[in-house]
């Protein structure tokens, strides 16, 4: 009986301990790409089988529920801002001087035509509290060994995947891979980091892949030119009158 | 006596008059037959806007018709609903809470009106409980720990939910289907596999089938293999009363499908205590209220709506005719529509009669006159004449309505399939299978039309047996 005990103990001791620490994994990897605030210049390149198409832009987010955007390059585009708070994203173009709420009919469209949808910015804060995370093994991904962690999403929450398969490097505390799954465990989409740089101290993949599953031949390529973090940008810098100020 | 005379004269020239009756009964079968097929669809439609898209009369906030937004409810709804209670002249009604949403799967999303209903009221009102698919769940019977969803076919097929995937099973039932060995042996190549569209499904198809196997097996195949994902979830997201964004995920608990794509393509159902809280309501609030009248006659809904409008005239109250002015439109006209048919049928037809019976008379000058000669007047000749006419058309009309009735009273029962077509019907609402039905007032109104038709083309005959002379015409050889 004894030994029963124990071994049950035990038991629950290495479970709890496992799920905490993938949670703990997790939670790391989001704090370490988030940082208190920061300031970043990417560029995104939305590669379809006709065409590719290159779109440049600077971001600053302060803490989860401030995050904003301003499109620097291609011309045509230029000027146009996003900006998210909570869970709205506001949206104001230039060219024609109108400030837009997207609303929900908008938010699962891609943003400014990539395979990132609006959904995704709005809620990517959720990969710790929505899901139930279990280390499931290892493998070495681009030369790194990395933690794979299976997060099941909890049943009260408004996740459209089954299952997402995530790879986090072991020493770094960065994504290299995040598998996207269905229902039926059918692959749906793959998000890949590559060529890990430093940027303001901190280590992160400096090109982001997203590939659908079933669209091979479409392909999103972020590279992140410079990113800074913990930078001076306030609450009030998030505003609908400074949307329309930043250049 | 003279009513006699013309029937004997009928028969007289058994070739001639038979070649005319089977003419008219051909002309007659189609005509009846086109009516009751045109009447038995639009009966459909008609009995599908009212008993499954909107009931007879729909209560809602004028606000809302023309804003689809949360916040306008239907607004003293205590005071309606006891109205309504108390009024003898509803047989049921149901509140639903209507709020547009997008839908989400992992793969794809759609817009969507989320219908927030009680299931025992809906079910006394709109019959969507009746059309699911086959083994794709229940409406709202299974329980659950999740919020459950009713979605449509179209619609499960847009998020990309209805796959295909031939399982070992679906071998199996392929087997009886009497597909040949050969065709079999090579689906192996694609068994197991999922395809997420129908359109991938026919590409994997036509890489391993030949044209001919594709032809004769194709359609069955897709439909055998087809299957709705298991446990599948929604995600909709909606502007919440406060004006925020909203979300909730539903598991599908049932898939529908009705004859009409539009409204499949528009509608889901969700119970309104798993809806009104998430989108921001109370559970007094509701976006409109579906009626079904006792009486099913027009008029005497637009009373009841008269009534209802002076009780309440706050909100907007709507007949079954003008949320589907279409189908509003089809049940007044279409009883036009089919005299029409027959009235060009019998035009057409009128120009053989008219030849027949010129040819009869110049065959009997000498017998015409020699009628005259004996005293017959000239009213007695063309009644004669006119009767003749009648009655070889009636014969003719006769045969003709009794085949179209039986058809129709065969088809009605066995129903006609335009399913070859049925994507393009089912998109404009109108249903692939057809039961043909007509009232028996057409047939009184198609005797009447026949003998109009009949004395009409009479008169040039009988204006040439009119203007013989006795004398002259005795000497004809």
């Amino acid at each position: 009986m004894k030994k029963f005990l124990t071994v049950l103990v035990f038991c629950v001791f290495v479970l709890g301990l496992n799920a905490q620490d993938a949670k703990e994994i997790i939670r790391k990897m989001d704090d370490k790409l988030q940082g208190n605030s920061n300031e970043s210049v990417m560029q995104m390149a939305i590669v379809r089988p006709k065409y590719t198409r290159t779109i440049e832009f600077k971001n600053w987010s302060l803490g989860r529920d401030y995050f904003m955007t301003i499109v620097t390059a291609p011309a045509k585009d230029k000027g146009q801002v996003f900006m998210k708070f909570k869970n709205e994203i506001w949206s104001y173009n230039p060219s024609i001087n109108r400030m837009i709420k997207l609303p929900p009919s908008m938010m699962s469209q891609g943003w400014m035509g990539s395979d990132y949808t609006n959904d995704d910015l709005v809620k990517q804060s959720s990969m710790v509290d929505d899901y139930r995370h279990t280390i499931v093994g290892e493998e070495t991904i681009e030369g790194r060994l990395c933690y794979i962690i299976e997060m099941i999403p909890n049943d009260n929450a408004n996740v459209v995947w089954g299952k997402v398969k995530v790879y986090v490097d072991k020493v770094l505390y960065i994504s290299m891979k995040s598998e996207y799954f269905d229902e039926e465990e059918y692959l749906v989409r793959t998000e890949l980091g590559k060529d890990v740089k430093t940027f303001d101290g901190r280590e992160l993949p400096s090109i982001i892949e997203i590939i659908p599953a079933e669209e091979p031949d479409n392909k999103t390529i972020i590279t992140i030119k410079s990113m800074d973090f913990d930078v001076d940008v306030k609450g009030s810098f998030f505003s609908q009158q400074n949307m329309k100020r930043i250049r | 006596m003279i009513a006699s005379i013309s029937w004997k004269n009928v028969w007289r020239n058994k070739t001639r008059s038979a070649v005319v009756i089977v003419a008219v009964t051909l002309g007659t079968v189609a005509g009846v037959f086109v009516a009751g097929l045109m009447n038995g669809w639009v009966a459909q439609r008609i009995n599908a806007t009212i008993y499954t898209e909107m009931g007879h009369l729909k209560i809602q906030n004028p606000n809302f018709l023309v804003n689809e937004e949360t916040q306008y409810s239907i607004k003293p709804i205590k005071d309606l609903t006891a109205y309504l209670d108390n009024a003898e002249e509803v047989d049921a009604y149901s509140k639903r809470s209507k709020i547009m949403a997008v839908a989400a799967t992992a793969r794809a999303n759609t817009g969507i009106m989320l219908k927030g209903i009680n299931v025992e009221n809906e079910k006394q009102v709109s019959d969507v409980y009746t059309k699911l698919m086959p083994n794709a769940g229940t409406f709202f019977e299974s329980k659950s720990r999740f919020p459950q969803v009713v979605i449509s076919n179209k619609t499960a097929e847009m998020l990309r939910i209805k796959n295909y995937r031939i399982s070992e099973k679906v071998m199996d039932s392929l087997k009886i289907l009497e597909i040949p060995q050969d065709g079999m042996a090579k689906l192996e190549s694609i068994a197991n596999k999922r395809f997420i569209t129908k359109k991938k499904f026919e590409t994997a198809i036509n890489e391993t089938w030949t044209k001919s196997e594709i032809e004769s097996y194709a359609p069955v195949l897709i439909k055998t293999a087809a299957y709705f994902q298991p446990r599948a979830k929604i995600t909709f997201s909606f502007t919440r009363t406060n004006g925020e964004i909203g979300y909730q995920t539903f598991q599908v608990c049932g898939v529908f499908k009705t004859a009409n794509t539009m409204f499949d393509q528009m509608s889901a159902f969700v119970k309104n205590e798993d809806l009104y809280a998430v989108a921001g309501l109370n559970a007094n609030q509701f976006h409109e209220i579906s009626i079904v009248t006792k009486s099913t006659d027009f008029k005497d809904i637009k009373a009841f709506q008269s009534k209802l409008s002076k009780a309440f005239p706050e909100q907007n109250f709507m007949t079954w005719k003008e949320l589907a002015p279409d189908a509003g439109m089809l049940s007044d006209f279409m009883q036009i529509y089919y005299y029409i048919i027959m009235g060009i049928i019998f035009f057409a037809l009128a120009f053989g009669i008219i030849n027949t019976m010129l040819m009869a008379i110049l065959e009997r000058i000498k017998e015409l006159g020699m009628l005259m000669a004996i005293g017959m007047k000239k009213l007695q000749v063309f009644a004669m004449i006119m009767l003749e006419t009648v009655f070889l058309t009636l014969t003719g009309s006769f045969i003709g309505m009794l085949i179209g009735g039986v058809l129709i009273s065969i088809t009605s029962k066995t129903g006609l399939n335009f399913s070859s077509v049925e994507e393009g019907f089912e998109a404009i609402g109108w249903s692939a299978i057809v039961y043909p039905n007509i009232e028996l007032s057409f047939f009184f109104g198609v005797t009447i039309l026949v003998i109009i038709v009949a004395i009409l083309s009479s008169i040039i005959p009988a204006r040439k047996a009119l203007k013989l002379k006795p004398i002259e015409a005795l000497r004809i050889e």
